[in-house]
């Protein structure tokens, strides 16, 4: 009796379990999806609304083997509004497929935009749950939505490619490599940080140098050198190379490892701060170009240039930061971390009084561990 | 087989780390660091620590009266009139604990999975999966409760090595709020951490009521624990400020962790997996107390038949708030009912038990397997000996 009650429950039980838990109304297939890779802003030269330029990859040229040169592997699509959503949802009247950020590769902002403000851009992507955090925030040096058209014959997708470059350009420390979710980081902080500069010519995209963003501003670009010091200070180094002159020879060191210690001082009422940079590395080329002959490593001489040359870029770099009244490395958070009643009565004119009053006390720590399988260095000797 | 109606010494962990992990656990750290910033830590070690104290005030109640549940000796100690108020009183706290959850664990899976997805038809499939689960008895439930906890700990043993940014300087400066705030913010985490109080019902179902202590703190500890570690991470990797700013910012933080050589591009949804797991076994043990408690008020042998009806009374209440903040009131409410049931009912019934002294334990138990007895010989007199 009971048996064959439950054997008439079960499989009512399964019928209405897999149509009310299968949650349906979400079904949406992958070719029912534009998959946005990479979306670009920037200012309407005829308004005062926005350009949302899209590039979004051809799914089905990705499928066939057979290529040929016709065939375009990505839409680039633009159009106008005043906020985000509005650019978004109007594509809908241009492709029936669902507008998907899921896998966004970067964010790229055009100049003029940053200038009057980058928070209004950055809010629908922090707020989209299904954004990938690990997503690039770029400032392009022109207009953005150029980015998009550079037709080079290698890549297919701009928007890998920006990636991949950032993902292979720490090889040489001259761009600062941040995700969108680390940015957001920077930003909601104190409003400041450094992101990535993005030019593009007919054939090619290039990514070197920093944009300061101030108050979610931007500000002022930073040179390839200012931007390593960035990357120093923002303990983010994790390769690259340093040539230096010692003794008209060019020697390159790569670095094999860096940190960067920050820690606020508190004397007399006077803040300063103690910067110490550390790295090692090898010496993987020694460049000599007039006459010369066989001499052997002066390791300490290139080890006390070295600590010069990076002591000097951030020297430099905080000095430039410091005119601009801008904090994009957080130091008014160590402040706040390590000398909590001291921000508390300085916190309102950080920006404007203490930061550009503070003191550094930088010091380079770099070793020089190997020098290739050479021991010496052999330059060509002139005969006259 | 008719399955095991007792909880081993192992169990008891199992069902309150169960119960406690689930919806609360993921927006925990936003409510801490939005309250009291880095000092959030400190709030969650405030709760913990309050949190214990109930749970071992929980315990000896339940401690005093083995083999009996809260609607038999609370009617014992407060009179039939007063502990039958009580009870029911009880039941609708743990039947709103359940709508809070299923509301919550609808709303966030409808912001992260099912946008399109109607809010009642989540809730429906949530109570429909856990209805199924709870009717089968405590047996099957701690089974289900055991296996789910295997799949929990993977995450939180992989996680920490993966996280790619964490920054411990977030943590200072510590203890730079007052005691407004520090309580403000242990009373959030109460939420999270709720859920000892199934013990009250389920306490009589422990094989060894009288070593109930033991593996109940353990399962307080372990779940304190786990939830401390997704605090800290998410502290430390999305940075203060930023946890404060998301509604759920556990499920952000495993969307930023790189997955080793690209196996997957995103694991977030296998996070998602984990959570509503975590979730349904929350709702599981949930049902089955209420739906037993009432049981046991009404004398009944099985809370089967209540479990369809408190299911109908869920979906309802969970539809009762028009948005999310309205959600987090609701949820306040609950602590207070909490704080109020821990701290004041719980203590309260301690203390009358030691002027009443506690029934022979087991006669309740004894007495109604008689009457079952009874009626099985008067059925077998009538029907000449055959039994169905």
């Amino acid at each position: 009796m009971t048996m064959s009650r439950n054997s008439r429950c079960l499989p009512i039980t399964l019928i209405m379990i897999s149509l009310l838990a299968a949650g349906c109304w979400d079904a949406k297939d992958i070719d029912q999806r534009s998959f946005v890779m990479g979306v670009a802003f920037d200012l309407n030269d005829t308004d005062d609304t926005l350009v949302m330029t899209v590039e979004i990859p051809v799914l089905t040229s990705f499928a066939t083997q057979t290529q040929s040169s016709s065939d375009a592997r990505s839409l680039i699509a633009a159009t106008t509004g005043t906020s985000v959503t509005q650019m978004a949802t109007r594509f809908e009247t241009r492709t029936w497929r669902e507008q998907f950020f899921g896998h966004t590769q970067c964010i790229i902002i055009g100049e003029d935009l940053a200038r009057e403000g980058i928070l209004p851009i950055i809010d629908y992507f922090d707020r989209n749950p299904r954004i990938d955090r690990r997503l690039t925030l770029f400032i392009a040096q022109g207009e953005a939505g150029q980015i998009f058209h550079v037709k080079n014959p290698i890549e297919s997708l701009i928007s890998i490619a920006l990636n991949q470059i950032l993902n292979t350009l720490t090889n040489t420390t001259r761009v600062v490599k941040r995700s969108f979710q680390e940015s957001l980081r920077d930003l909601e902080s104190n409003g400041d940080t450094v992101l990535p500069r993005v030019r593009g010519t007919e054939t090619e995209v290039v990514i070197a140098g920093g944009a300061l963003i101030k108050d979610y501003k931007f500000v002022a670009w930073l040179g390839e050198n200012e931007t390593r010091a960035v990357a120093f200070l923002y303990n983010s180094i994790s390769g690259g190379v340093i040539t230096v002159n010692v003794d008209n020879i060019l020697y390159t060191y790569a670095l094999r490892s860096a940190s960067t210690s920050i820690k606020p001082m508190l004397k007399d009422g006077l803040l300063s701060f103690k910067i110490k940079v550390r790295s090692e590395g090898d010496i993987i080329e020694a460049f000599h170009k007039g006459p010369g002959g066989t001499t052997n490593f002066d390791l300490p001489k290139i080890e006390a240039k070295l600590n010069q040359v990076v002591e000097e870029e951030i020297r430099h770099l905080l000095a430039k930061l410091q005119d601009f009244k801008a904090d994009p490395i957080g130091f008014d958070r160590l402040v706040y971390r390590h000398n909590p009643k001291y921000w508390n009565e300085h916190a309102a004119d950080w920006k404007e009084q203490v930061w550009p009053q503070a003191r550094f006390e930088i010091t380079a720590e770099f070793n020089i561990r190997r020098t290739g399988i050479l021991e010496q260095v052999t330059v060509y000797e002139s005969k006259e | 087989m008719k399955a095991r109606n007792k909880l081993l010494t192992q169990e008891v962990t199992i069902i309150i780390v169960n119960m406690i992990l689930g919806v609360g656990t993921i927006g925990l750290p936003s409510s801490l660091a939005k309250t009291a910033g880095p000092d959030g830590i400190i709030c969650y070690l405030a709760a913990v620590a309050l949190y214990f104290v109930g749970t071992v005030l929980i315990i000896w109640l339940a401690q005093r009266f083995p083999n009996q549940g809260l609607a038999d000796y609370s009617s014992y100690l407060l009179g039939s009139v007063l502990g039958f108020v009580f009870n029911l009183v009880f039941a609708l706290y743990m039947i709103s604990v359940v709508s809070a959850v299923v509301r919550r664990f609808a709303g966030i899976t409808k912001i992260f999975l099912l946008q399109r997805t109607p809010l009642e038809a989540i809730i429906i499939s949530m109570l429909f999966a856990a209805s199924f689960l709870t009717r089968n008895g405590l047996e099957p439930i701690a089974r289900s409760c055991q296996i789910l906890l295997y799949i929990f700990f993977i995450p939180f043993l992989v996680t920490p090595f993966f996280i790619p940014v964490f920054d411990l300087g977030e943590f200072l400066p510590l203890f730079q709020s007052d005691f407004v705030t520090i309580a403000k913010g242990a009373f959030n985490a109460i939420f999270a951490l709720a859920g000892i109080e199934v013990m009250l019902v389920l306490g009589s179902h422990a094989e060894n009521p009288r070593g109930l202590m033991r593996p109940a703190l353990l399962g307080i500890s372990i779940v304190s624990a786990l939830i401390l570690v997704l605090i800290v991470l998410a502290f430390g990797s999305l940075s203060v400020s930023q946890t404060a700013k998301l509604t759920d910012p556990v499920f952000e933080m495993f969307k930023f962790i790189p997955v080793p050589f690209s196996i997957f591009e995103r694991i977030d949804i296998f996070i998602f997996t984990v959570w509503i797991a975590s979730t349904y076994s929350t709702i599981v043990i949930g049902l089955f107390t209420a739906s037993h408690h009432l049981a046991e008020m009404f004398n009944l042998d099985s809370g089967k038949g209540f479990v369809w009806p408190i299911c109908v009374a869920v979906y309802f209440m969970s539809l009762i708030p028009g948005n999310e903040f309205e959600v987090a009131e609701y949820s306040n409410v609950l602590v207070f009912m909490w704080l109020f049931l821990v701290y004041g009912i719980v203590p309260l019934l301690l203390i009358i038990s030691l002027f009443r002294k506690p029934p022979d334990p087991g006669r309740q138990k004894r007495s109604s397997k008689q009457k079952r007895r009874k009626q099985k010989k008067q059925t077998r007199e009538t029907t000449g000996g055959a039994v169905s």
